[in-house]
């Protein structure tokens, strides 16, 4: 039976530090608008239903407060949105997949291929429309997804997605 | 020699636990309501709501003995397969080979009919997947036995542990030590909740009370630093002996055996418990201490088994420690490296200490003191000493917290009071996450987080050069393994 047990140089590790990473499609950005002018429209319209319909809200103080909430909340989420849109990146190595996000608070998930269980590929109706579609990444750490990586083209999402269930394969075969 | 072949019904025990089950379920929603009428002594309500009963009660009936008669379970072609249901029918298919324990409780009602709820456990991060209501206790352990060596080689690699050694068995001198040490506060914050969310149900129920007779003691009752002690001393005792009640109830003829197919685990005084953790199952393991127990040398173990975010405390593989040779007994079952034992100690950033102040401490005292001012006027800048409580605090954790890393595992003591210790092996991480706050950024520092199929572990504020290299070390350990994580 043979048996090793080098040590391993911390230098000679692969880093993180040198992926290249790659952005996600720019018509995700698209979609995203898409999607907030949707929620924003329908808040607006139950903003507008409140005023005309509760008694109390019909003063300048709350038509104020409210008006100011709602703008608040609608230019940050699209500031904040479109910032942590460029952030958005991820890279596929022989071993790993890495995904990094957040623009005010940001992440890089490593996620090893021998622990993924298994993957889910997502398209939305807007999504539908620009040809892009998700990748959930679902490890046992949890029973939601670990990783979703959003904005992919819908080739590239099913590549992925093979590649992930391919690994999957061959890591269970090795087992 | 059972069939389990053959479709069985439970023992006939599961009717009464069944009804009862769903009588309670019902009333415990309807209570309030009920009672009203038995308070306010009003007849023509009273029949309503005896009337009520008697048609939950019957409804109770029907429903155990329906869900009874349609409840069976087999074993066929290597997966134990359990039919239910009263209404819709639901068929329960789990691969023996999938089966990673099976547990074994025992409520007051199960010990006076002789019988044990069959819970089965399986792998992955599903919650208990499917339970028996109630089997004849011999019905019972021969199905564990039968189920637990047909299910396949499931990984027994303690083939050293022939027969099974015992590790923690509790004495009443122990349960003495546990209650004294018990966290008090914690029942008492237990008891809170209870009480106010069932004010809440109860709401309805105190409008149509009277309550005159309190209002003549208005008057007379003047508060003074007597009555407060009395009311402290008061609620500090009921706190103790509520948690001892707890402590008893949970840890009372509790045993901890270790064998070839892991951790064997029973215990309690009115819900007996039996349950087997396998030794692969176990991906994390804490030892917590809190002052009290700190000081006596005693800990909780918290065996993190696989879906252990989906578990309810209830259901948590906690074991009280009360020598230091029990822990030392228990954790190579884990990991035989303790990395405290031969590795460099390793802290958190010094900042960490001035950016909780900034970003918690401030704030919230702020906002406290402005509301504290704005209520009792000056008074209100008492407040201010929570700033100084706050920043005592975050120094200690920063202080207390150690890490420790050797090539199989990750070790972390960290605590203001007390101690918390976890332990964690490479090899059961499932992906790792490195976070930057905008400041973290500016001063090249991350916090890790490496999740579990039992949790996860947390190492905040670490250099952004040292978060790397861990990161990369820690991903070529997941990756290079030929060792299955569970």
């Amino acid at each position: 039976m043979s048996f090793s047990n080098l040590s391993v140089a911390l230098e000679n590790l692969p880093t993180t530090e040198l992926v290249n990473f790659q952005p996600i499609q720019p018509t995700y950005l698209k979609v995203l608008r898409i999607s907030w002018s949707i929620i924003f429209g329908l808040l607006f319209v139950a903003l507008i239903a409140l005023f005309v319909f509760v008694q109390e809200l019909q003063s300048v103080q709350w038509i104020l407060i409210l008006s100011f909430s709602y703008l608040l909340l609608t230019i940050s989420t699209v500031i904040i949105g479109t910032a942590s849109f460029k952030q958005k990146a991820f890279a596929i190595r022989e071993k790993d997949i890495l995904y990094k996000t957040g623009w005010i608070f940001s992440s890089m998930h490593i996620i090893p291929f021998n622990r993924i269980q298994h993957c889910v590929l997502n398209i939305g109706p807007i999504e539908r429309k620009y040809g892009l579609a998700s990748i959930g990444i679902y490890t046992a750490a949890s029973d939601v997804y670990d990783v979703f990586i959003r904005g992919l083209s819908k080739e590239q999402a099913e590549q992925l997605r093979d590649f992930i269930l391919q690994q999957i394969q061959k890591e269970a075969s090795n087992d | 020699m059972i069939n389990w072949q053959q479709p069985q019904r439970q023992s006939l025990a599961a009717l009464a636990i069944m009804g009862i089950h769903f009588f309670k379920q019902v009333f415990g929603a309807l209570w309030p309501m009920l009672i009203v009428p038995f308070l306010n002594n009003n007849e023509k309500k009273l029949s309503i709501v005896l009337l009520a009963i008697a048609f939950i009660i019957l409804v109770a009936i029907v429903f155990a003995v329906l869900g009874y008669l349609n409840f069976k379970f087999y074993i066929n072609d290597n997966k134990f397969i359990i039919l239910s249901g009263v209404f819709k029918k639901k068929v329960i298919t789990i691969p023996l080979e999938k089966i990673q324990s099976i547990h074994l409780e025992q409520s007051l009602l199960h010990s006076v009919t002789g019988t044990f709820k069959v819970l089965i456990d399986t792998a992955g991060t599903e919650k208990v997947e499917s339970s028996i209501y109630a089997l004849n206790t011999h019905v019972a352990a021969s199905l564990k036995d039968w189920v637990l060596s047909n299910r396949g080689s499931q990984a027994i690699e303690y083939e050293t542990v022939q027969s099974p050694k015992i590790i923690i068995q509790t004495t009443t001198n122990d349960l003495v030590k546990l209650c004294l040490t018990a966290n008090h506060l914690e029942t008492l914050l237990l008891v809170c909740v209870f009480v106010f969310s069932k004010l809440e149900d109860m709401k309805p129920l105190l409008n149509k009370m009277s309550f005159g007779w309190l209002e003549k003691y208005e008057q007379e009752i003047e508060i003074t630093w007597m009555l407060a002690v009395t009311v402290i001393v008061l609620i500090a005792v009921l706190s103790i002996v509520l948690s001892s009640i707890r402590t008893i109830l949970r840890y009372a003829n509790f045993k901890v055996e270790v064998s070839a197919k892991g951790f064997h685990i029973k215990g309690g005084l009115i819900k007996m418990k039996q349950m087997i953790i396998p030794f692969k199952k176990v991906q994390l393991i804490n030892w917590n201490a809190n002052l009290l127990k700190r000081f006596t040398g005693m800990y909780v173990l918290h065996l993190k088994a696989t879906g252990e975010s989906d578990l309810n405390k209830k259901q948590k593989v906690l074991l009280p420690i009360t020598q230091q040779n029990q822990l030392d007994a228990i954790i190579p079952f884990y990991e035989d490296e303790i990395p405290a034992n031969n590795t460099q100690v390793n802290g958190i950033h010094q900042v960490f200490v001035w950016r909780r102040i900034f970003m918690i401490g401030l704030p919230v005292t702020i906002v406290i003191t402005s509301i504290g001012c704005f209520l009792f006027s000056y008074s209100g800048l008492w407040a201010i000493t929570w700033l100084i409580y706050f920043t005592i605090i975050t120094t200690l954790y920063k202080k207390n917290f150690h890490f420790w890393i050797n090539t199989n595992a990750l070790q972390v003591i960290k605590g203001v009071w007390g101690r918390q210790h976890t332990l964690m092996k490479w090899n059961n991480v499932q992906f790792v996450t490195l976070k930057q706050s905008p400041y973290q950024r500016k001063k090249q520092l991350a916090s890790l987080i490496f999740y579990t199929a039992g949790g996860k572990v947390i190492l905040p504020y670490l250099t952004l050069t040292d978060a790397t290299i861990l990161v990369d070390y820690v991903a070529m350990k997941i990756e290079s393994s030929n060792t299955r994580w569970m």
